[in-house]
């Protein structure tokens, strides 16, 4: 879902928020906006983005807040704890992939960032493996899949992921809190040298 | 010696909470150590220890925010900010390099041929200025980095620098100063 920009009243109101809570000097009132997306797994939650275009590269951060509160999304689930604690988090099967790609989206583990895949032609490397290889990926990948545990209540979201250069299927256990616990169970591709660059 | 971890126990480590937690919405937890770090880098290079003269004469302030990649930022003349991920030791090179871009970013508003412009005079007019800003900002970071890694020894920003894709900007000071 595309970014949807906020009215010049709702972004000021938004930036003054951040700019008291952080630092006067971080966004220009007459250069930066604010724009949200709703998120299908919080009720009361979005994701903000505030941006200064003032600036080349333009500078954003990223926040989950219902508004009034604000969670800075800095590549640590912490943001993801606080909001989730406050039970805002609304998981089932339907939004469940929504949930895991966009938490996998937020956080930066020690060796980068984690790609969820949902389709292989858009995976930002593809160009640099040999027809070959972008066949037996196709070919071996599959659409993400959520399943229920019933034994426990948690769900499970069956995914293929990208991180530090390898291609992994993926159980991901999703609790009810919204804690993820990642049990990769199968190579799909492991040479790095066919993905050099792929983090770039 | 190239390590290879295994893709398994790395991921199901990811994303386990173990951070401490951030008090403060945006800055880094450790703001003081990291700008206490840089600023004692740039003073082992005549031209870092230029940019932080010109910083203290014109109050320009340092700030250290949290995010998911290190780069640099100044929007305006009185702030430069680095943004450093948690997970990135303190005394890195990288951090170095970016506070050394921001800053420099800053300066270039006291400076009228360097003075951000906005778009008012046509979108090539801009590109032009945002591009010999860069330029200005390459330059004085390659200085730097060939100070810190040349002179003062400090081998891990010649490496940093290098990393970031910009080995042969050293190579061609190098040559200018020595004319080879």
């Amino acid at each position: 879902m595309d970014w949807n920009r906020l009215d010049k009243t709702q972004s000021q109101a938004i930036l003054e928020q951040v700019i008291n809570a952080a630092d006067p000097g971080l966004f220009s009132r007459n250069s930066s906006e604010a724009s949200f997306k709703p998120l299908s797994f919080y009720q009361d939650f979005m994701v903000y983005r505030i941006t200064n275009y003032a600036t080349l590269p333009s500078f954003s951060l990223d926040f989950l807040s219902d508004g009034e509160s604000f969670h800075l999304l800095d590549g640590s689930p912490q943001a993801f704890e606080i909001v989730n604690a406050k039970g805002s988090l609304y998981l089932n099967e339907t939004n469940l992939i929504d949930y895991v790609e966009f938490y996998l989206a937020n956080i930066t583990a020690d060796d980068g960032d984690i790609y969820m895949i949902r389709d292989v032609r858009s995976l930002p490397f593809i160009e640099s493996l040999s027809f070959d290889q972008q066949a037996d990926l196709q070919s071996k990948h599959a659409e993400p899949q959520t399943v229920l545990d019933e034994e426990t209540g948690d769900f499970i979201a069956l995914v293929d992921l990208f991180y530090d250069g390898t291609l992994l299927k993926s159980g991901i256990i999703v609790k009810s809190n919204g804690t993820i616990d990642i049990q990769p169970r199968e190579m799909i591709m492991s040479s790095k040298s066919q993905f050099v660059g792929a983090n770039a | 010696m190239i390590e290879v971890k295994n893709p398994f126990i790395a991921l199901k480590k990811a994303v386990t909470a173990e951070k401490t937690v951030e008090k403060r919405i945006i800055r880094h937890a450790n703001e003081r150590e990291i700008i206490e770090h840089c600023l004692n880098m740039l003073s082992l290079s005549d031209a870092g220890q230029e940019l932080i003269d010109f910083a203290a004469e014109n109050d320009i302030k340092y700030t250290v925010l949290r995010g998911r990649t290190a780069r640099d930022y100044a929007p305006n003349s009185q702030n430069a900010y680095i943004v450093v991920p948690d997970s990135m030791p303190t005394d890195s090179a990288d951090i170095v390099i970016h506070f050394t871009g921001a800053l420099k970013e800053a300066i270039q508003e006291y400076e009228p041929d360097l003075r951000r412009i906005g778009v008012e005079k046509g979108e090539a007019v801009y590109a032009y200025k945002e591009a010999e800003k860069f330029e200005d900002k390459m330059l004085w970071q390659t200085i730097i980095v060939y100070e810190l890694g040349k002179l003062a020894n400090k081998s891990e920003f010649i490496d940093s620098f290098a990393a970031m894709g910009y080995y042969h900007l050293i190579e061609g000071y190098e040559k200018d100063l020595t004319g080879n």
